[in-house]
């Protein structure tokens, strides 16, 4: 409120120094202008300079008085309408400060409004500019997920090939080693076979032997036994001959 | 007595001696003979040998001591019959043994037949008459022999021979 004042009354008082100024000027004027036009030429009566000056100096002190009690006349109307406004000011505070009030929530709602639609074009550009990321974002989270994908079917079919193929030799080089082997104990087997038989071959005829040997021996007596011995020992000799050694080795 | 019927009777003794002896036994009883011989005629150049040998085995003379007193002439000195003796000795230590194993004692007729059939063999020691026969009874022997001579073995016990005939027909498949 006091800045309204300071600037109503500096108002009054630039313009009441303008009409100061003016005047001043407006005495310049009259004293050189006017001074001349006062002296025609060869029929005016000839002043000298200094009752000129002096005359100029009288009129322009005049002028001057008069500039100065007009200025002095708007200084006091100037300073009455001044006072006028101080006066009036409280009331007006009041006024203005409601109107301002009444301004300032209408400039805080319009502003609030600017606000909120602001923020309401903020969030939808956020919103969309989030949904269009968030999009984005998808769709090459996507695009790296198929290539990623891609890439890693591509290895796990390239594994698959190596762990096919590398299997089936595996799996070539355990059947043929377990034909190898197969092959091995059934030849083992086979063997052990051939060696029970024979051992059991040999138990039938050991004890068919003992048998037989036991009936014969009942029967012989010395003389037949030793007649019995010399042809043994006749037909080894005969077979095959002492020197090669028949039957050596094959005793009980 | 002449020195060419010395030598003859040397020679020919020192050939039939293990023919004369055939066993081990025979041997042994013989070589103690021998020593038995040498000391009854130490320092001494008349001897009754056989008169020796009656006091010795009395009415049990082996069977090998007639042989030898067929074979030896009379009126030899002792001196001589001792050193014949000595020689025959070293006959027999060097001969070749043959050994069988029987499951009972053998007659005198099996040993002979026994060593007329291994002198016939063409073993090698047998083959030429410098073997002697060395006799053991295994009576767990049910029948039959076995004959171990130049380090070869021959089987000629009945289970052997049962053996070899089973073996030989292939029993089992053919009737078991």
């Amino acid at each position: 409120m006091d800045k309204f004042l300071f600037i109503g009354d500096t108002n009054v008082v630039v313009i009441a120094y303008m009409f100061f100024i003016l005047a001043f000027m407006l005495l310049i004027y009259a004293v050189v202008i006017l001074g001349k036009k006062k002296l025609p030429k060869g029929k005016q009566k000839v002043l000298t300079s200094a009752e000129i000056s002096d005359e100029a100096y009288q009129n322009a002190l005049r002028i001057l008085d008069k500039a100065r009690s007009n200025s002095l006349k708007i200084l006091s109307k100037a300073q009455f309408k001044a006072q006028n406004v101080l006066d009036s000011t409280y009331s007006i505070s009041q006024e203005s400060r409601k109107e301002l009030d009444e301004n300032l929530v209408e400039i805080y709602e319009k502003q609030e409004k600017s606000l909120e639609e602001l923020t309401k074009e903020l969030m939808q550009s956020y919103k969309s500019a989030v949904q269009h990321g968030k999009e984005e974002n998808i769709r090459t989270l996507y695009e790296a997920t198929e290539a990623m994908k891609k890439e890693a079917l591509s290895g796990v079919d390239e594994l698959k090939t190596a762990i096919k193929n590398e299997t089936l030799n595996v799996q070539q080089a355990l059947e043929d080693k377990i034909q190898t082997e197969y092959s091995k104990v059934e030849g083992e087997v086979e063997a052990y076979k051939q060696e029970k038989i024979r051992n059991l071959n040999k138990k039938i005829f050991d004890l068919l032997a003992d048998i037989y040997s036991q009936v014969i021996g009942q029967d012989l007596d010395q003389i037949k036994h030793e007649k019995l011995i010399l042809d043994l020992l006749k037909e080894e000799i005969r077979k095959s001959g002492i020197e090669h050694g028949v039957n050596s080795g094959s005793g009980q | 007595m002449g020195e060419e019927v010395k030598l003859d009777f040397s020679k020919k003794i020192k050939r039939d001696i293990l023919n004369i002896l055939k066993t081990k036994q025979n041997a042994n009883e013989f070589v103690e003979f021998i020593h038995f011989l040498s000391n009854e005629t130490f320092s001494t150049d008349k001897f009754d040998v056989f008169a020796a040998v009656t006091e010795k085995y009395g009415d049990k003379r082996p069977g090998w001591f007639d042989s030898l007193q067929k074979n030896l002439p009379k009126d030899l000195d002792i001196k001589y019959v001792r050193e014949c003796l000595n020689g025959l000795e070293m006959v027999v230590d060097g001969a070749e043994i043959v050994k069988i194993e029987m499951p009972f004692v053998p007659s005198n007729s099996f040993i002979n037949d026994l060593y007329k059939l291994l002198g016939q063999s063409k073993t090698g020691g047998a083959s030429k008459g410098k073997f002697l026969i060395d006799v053991e009874v295994n009576e767990s022997l049910i029948g039959g022999a076995k004959i171990y001579v130049g380090g070869k073995y021959i089987n000629l016990t009945l289970n052997q021979m049962i053996l070899s005939y089973l073996e030989t027909n292939d029993a089992i498949k053919r009737y078991l």
